[in-house]
């Protein structure tokens, strides 16, 4: 598959059915961008990122195939 | 059937794209509520360092205790702390302040004092009564630097 740095598709359907490990590899695969988004004043905020985190795993579940539905 | 190969890229494109836009609007979010909370907050070291204010009061019961004042009523000394009322009890007669001793703090019936002073019960109410009324004009009068004449 083309390009290397999104998450296979099997992850993606394992994690909007609620599976702990690949929510896990999700916050694994984005720790990088959350940490670089929790930058404030030149060193990471551990409450944002936890913050971030949370949000993240909160949101996860709310992602829809739309397409398959239409 | 939707599980083409360009459906699955798509997806992946899609999710990654949700991620991304999950990861930023939370920082956004978490940046916005901190600058808000940093207008609102003063810091405990600003206010204690530049405005000096005092975060805690010491107690000032045992550094100052009251001025004692003891008071022999009935063969017991009782022990005032209220200095106005201790020299306003003195300008009551003796046995007033027996009454009031013996009914407020001997736990003894009206009828009981009556009998001790041989009255009866009616006219020890009144004096008890007529004590504490004295009593508190008379610390009014201290206190106001007043003094005017009273029958008992």
């Amino acid at each position: 598959m083309g390009n290397p740095s999104l998450l296979p598709y099997e992850t993606i359907v394992r994690v909007t059915s609620g599976d702990p490990e690949a929510v896990d590899g999700v916050l694994r695969h984005y720790s990088k961008r959350i940490r670089i988004a929790a930058i404030e004043n030149g060193h990471i905020d551990r409450d944002t990122e936890d913050s971030i985190k949370q949000r993240l795993v909160a949101t996860l579940f709310k992602f829809r195939f739309d397409e398959q539905e239409v | 059937m939707p599980c083409t190969e360009a459906y699955r890229e798509h997806i992946m494109y899609t999710f990654n794209g949700y991620c991304k836009t999950v990861i930023r609007f939370v920082a956004i979010n978490a940046w916005r509520d901190r600058s808000r909370r940093r207008q609102k907050e003063i810091s405990l070291e600003y206010l204690t360092e530049e405005k000096f204010y005092p975060l805690g009061t010491t107690d000032e019961y045992f550094e100052a205790p009251y001025e004692e004042y003891p008071v022999t009523i009935c063969g017991q000394t009782v022990i005032l702390t209220n200095g106005k009322l201790a020299a306003a009890l003195l300008s009551l007669p003796e046995k007033n302040w027996e009454i009031i001793f013996l009914y407020f703090f001997g736990h003894y019936t009206q009828q009981e004092i009556g009998k001790m002073y041989g009255r009866c019960r009616s006219t020890t109410g009144y004096q008890i009564r007529r004590t504490l009324q004295l009593l508190h004009k008379e610390m009014e009068v201290l206190s106001h630097g007043e003094s005017e004449p009273f029958a008992l």
